[in-house]
């Protein structure tokens, strides 16, 4: 790799999972290689149907929507995917050559959350999609909404790639499964300690699910635990059911989603 | 398959989690692994057995990865020498002088990296290509 390659981009790469629609084998080869690196997952689908069918066992960050396609138009399939799920957790980008395709109205009137007009540039198209899913991410976590997390959120596409080239399929699920059978110990093992206010073994209980969930790509476990670790060091204390409740409800998102989110890729 | 030359590998490390997956990671290497969960079984398998490399977590129950890693080092023949690779989240925040004072070849900080393990591993058990 030369030197220039390797210099950070503008926005750190985020863990994603990208769904690329178009009905174009050629525009979908480019795109894909305009995306793809070790943070991301590509997933490609040459009609709005397919698309549809791909979303029933996949939640990713980013969609990017070609508008001009047979039988199923961007639109159609936008509108498609909103209404069967409200409160979508993807980013939805339009993807097209004809700037008139919108006429007077707005993509944004449209629902899309942003126009890409082609020719696509490579160089400042992976980084403006890099900058757009940051910002939404900021202002997911900010509103305190119920979190939704999408599949590369709630696990990290790296550590996955890198676990694969050691791991089979079935033993990635079952390194998968001693973390959530060890960790549902550690957290009814946690209630006890929170009911006793032992801090010491709150704090060794905390400081292993950090570290198992970091090893295995679950950021958002890890991060809180980390959190959470930390305050009851500056002796915040007070708070600790709440935080037990956070924890589990992390905790049971992952419980129900990385059989689906493994068995794919 | 012809035969194939195993290296012994200690993992002292209480969460089973870590254990499996280092298992899974290091049969590839031609490692085969024994568990320690805790400071005193580390030692009692470590005089027991004959092993190539010690992964040493500092963070275990009974006896900490860093008295154990001492205990290895006061050893005063050729047992006392073998190579150790600690391992940590530490949740002490202690330089990482203190794991090398103790005794250990090299420091990785959790969550770890795969691949450099893998290289780490294979330069202690010499079967480095």
């Amino acid at each position: 790799m030369n030197k220039l390659a390797r210099l950070r981009p503008r926005h750190p790469i985020l863990s994603r999972k990208i769904l690329i629609v178009d009905d174009n084998d050629i525009n979908r080869q480019y795109l894909r290689s305009v995306l793809s690196d070790e943070d991301t997952e590509l997933l490609s689908a040459s009609s709005g149907q397919m698309a549809l069918k791909l979303l029933e066992n996949h939640i990713p960050d980013v969609i990017l929507m070609d508008i001009q396609m047979p039988e199923m138009d961007g639109f159609e399939c936008l509108n498609l995917i909103k209404e069967r799920h409200t409160d979508y957790p993807s980013l939805i980008f339009a993807v097209t050559g004809f700037s008139d395709d919108f006429g007077n109205t707005s993509f944004k009137q449209l629902g899309f959350d942003e126009l890409f007009l082609k020719p696509i540039k490579a160089t400042i198209f992976k980084d403006q999609i890099g900058e757009l899913l940051q910002k939404w991410r900021e202002e997911k976590f900010a509103s305190n909404h119920t979190l939704k997390l999408s599949d590369a959120e709630l696990i990290e596409i790296k550590t996955v790639k890198e676990l694969k080239k050691y791991a089979s399929q079935k033993e990635l699920l079952e390194i998968y499964k001693e973390f959530e059978t060890e960790t549902t110990e550690a957290i009814e093992q946690l209630k006890s300690h929170i009911a006793s206010n032992d801090f010491d073994k709150i704090l060794s209980i905390l400081h292993t699910i950090k570290g198992n969930s970091a090893s295995l790509g679950l950021t958002p476990i890890a991060k809180f635990s980390e959190k959470a670790e930390i305050e009851i060091k500056n002796h915040k204390t007070a708070d600790l059911e709440n935080y037990l409740r956070q924890l589990l409800a992390l905790f049971t998102t992952f419980v129900s989603n990385y059989g689906r989110i493994l068995n794919l890729n | 398959m012809t035969e194939v030359d195993y290296k012994n590998v200690l993992v002292a490390e209480d969460s089973s989690v870590i254990q499996n997956l280092l298992k899974k990671i290091l049969l590839f290497e031609n490692c085969k692994i024994t568990s320690a969960k805790d400071g005193q079984s580390v030692l009692d398998k470590y005089e027991k057995g004959d092993y190539d490399l010690i992964i040493m977590d500092f963070n275990l129950p009974v006896m900490s990865g860093l008295e154990a890693t001492k205990k290895i080092r006061a050893i005063k023949n050729k047992k006392g020498k073998v190579p150790i690779i600690g391992i940590s989240g530490n949740a002490k925040n202690l330089p990482e002088s203190t794991f090398f004072e103790a005794g250990i070849d090299e420091y990785m900080q959790k969550p770890l990296d795969y691949d450099k393990l893998i290289e780490l591993v294979k330069k202690y058990t010499g079967s480095a290509e």
